[in-house]
């Protein structure tokens, strides 16, 4: 009886100190993220802008400089547009914000960024791109200064509150 | 590569339904916003399934075309017509975004106008021993006749037959230079003509003509010179160079009859000052109507 009490208030502990790990964590790594995908969007900034790369092969080419959520949101774009059953960029680019990874750190904001410069994504002139692609890179980096701030505020707190709560329960329980 | 894969997915089922059931070939497929869908074939006009095709057909078509990236396309769109891997040629009519005065590009599109590709190994069979002055040399000739009788198509076989050689007419295989402005003649992509033009053929791909010609003169020695559509006095001025320079040159022109030809001023005083030896003619059938030295 005695294991298995002690066995479940390790559980209790455990399960908490990980939830406060893993928002800590997220909290972490969103401004990693969302610097990551500021640079992609500059990377495609050169190639529409300077080589006026159609946009399935210049999403894939940014795609492989990339890492993380960046990379297979850039990566899935490309493959739905390679599809070749007409669906726009801003649909393609849709689709694969949809389809990015639960796990991703970002937030609703971040999310809607992403949408606000798809609708756009291919659909005007070389000029008019650019501008589009300067205003969410300039978007995604406003988000990420309030990220990192966010980050430097909350995630030890979170840490510590994962913990204290998983002992705070734990105390109640006995 | 045929058309289909540049179709709107919704116009895809009914044109190849159609194709399957059309005996002559067809030249163009053309789509208007609200209009219905038409395929022009050499025996006439067919409207397949009777529908109209919507803003969603017009769209994803210039999706598939532009790759979903207008702005990689904005010269061709500011020209009017691009050029697709198969040797397809589309043509664009919407909103003219203009830009200090000249077309920049375009948008809001409103028809779009597929021509086939095609290559017609033999179809000058008929023509090139007209061209040939003893010894294998070759004459320089005018095509001219209306839009769409296949002056691209016969200027195409001329270059491959003459590049490939005829030893049946005595002709060895000659240095072709191709100054293909509209990507027509070779329909390259990305530096590979799609069509067969034999192994003694240079193109210079999108170049106006007028710097074109004199381009290839300089740089990889033609013997024979090959370009379409010629209109403008710069154009001209190139090609009474290059005729000056001893070689021989092909160049069409649009021009429903000979009447016609002389009422344009640069092709009148090509033809007045002997840049042709031969004016060739060809009408609205896509028939050879009539060679004459000029």
């Amino acid at each position: 009886m005695i294991a298995v009490t002690i066995l479940a208030g390790a559980c209790i502990l455990i399960g908490s100190t990980g939830a406060g790990a893993v928002v800590a964590n997220n909290l972490r790594r969103r401004p990693e993220d969302l610097g990551r995908l500021a640079a992609a969007l500059g990377h495609l900034e050169t190639e529409i802008g300077y080589l006026a790369a159609p946009l399935p092969e210049a999403l894939q080419r940014v795609a492989r400089t990339s890492a993380g959520p960046a990379r297979a949101l850039l990566q899935g774009a490309a493959e739905r547009l390679c599809a070749g059953d007409g669906a726009t960029a801003a649909e393609a680019w849709l689709a694969a914000v949809a389809a990015a990874d639960p796990s991703a750190a970002w937030t609703a904001a971040d999310r809607q960024a992403l949408l606000d410069f798809g609708a756009a994504l291919g659909a005007s002139g070389r000029e008019d791109q650019l501008h589009h692609l300067a205003h969410c890179r300039e978007r995604l980096l406003a988000l990420q200064v309030e990220a990192r701030r966010e980050a430097d505020r909350s995630a030890r707190i979170w840490l510590y509150l994962g913990a204290l709560g998983g002992l705070g329960l734990l105390i109640i329980c006995m | 590569m045929g058309l289909l894969p540049f179709l709107a997915p919704a116009l895809r089922g009914v044109l190849a339904d159609a194709a399957a059931g059309s005996r002559h070939p067809w030249c163009e497929v053309r789509i208007r916003r609200g209009g219905l869908l038409q395929v022009v074939t050499t025996a006439g006009d067919l409207w397949p399934g009777e529908i109209r095709c919507s803003d969603d057909d017009v769209d994803r078509t210039v999706q598939l075309i532009t790759r979903a990236s207008l702005y990689a396309w904005e010269e061709e769109l500011a020209r009017g017509y691009c050029t697709l891997p198969g040797g397809h040629r589309v043509g664009f009519a919407g909103r003219a975004v203009v830009r200090e005065g000249r077309v920049a590009s375009q948008t809001a599109f409103s028809s779009l106008c597929l021509r086939v590709g095609r290559a017609l190994p033999g179809v000058a069979d008929g023509l090139l021993p007209a061209l040939l002055a003893p010894g294998g040399r070759v004459r320089s000739a005018l095509l001219f006749g209306p839009p769409g009788c296949g002056k691209t198509t016969l200027l195409r076989d001329l270059a491959r037959q003459i590049s490939s050689g005829r030893p049946d007419l005595g002709l060895p295989g000659r240095r072709v230079g191709i100054c293909d402005e509209r990507s027509e003649i070779a329909a390259s992509t990305a530096g590979r003509p799609h069509f067969d033009l034999g192994p003694r053929c240079d193109v210079l791909d999108g170049c106006p003509k007028a710097q074109g010609l004199l381009l290839l003169l300089r740089a990889l020695g033609p013997e024979v010179l090959v370009t379409d559509e010629v209109g403008g006095a710069a154009d001209a001025e190139a090609l009474e160079d290059a005729a000056r320079a001893g070689v021989a040159v092909l160049a069409t022109a649009h021009a429903g009859s000979a009447a016609d030809l002389e009422r344009r001023p640069s092709l009148r005083a090509l033809v007045s000052g002997g840049a042709f030896a031969v004016l060739a003619q060809l009408g609205p059938d896509r028939r050879l109507r009539g060679v004459v030295a000029a």
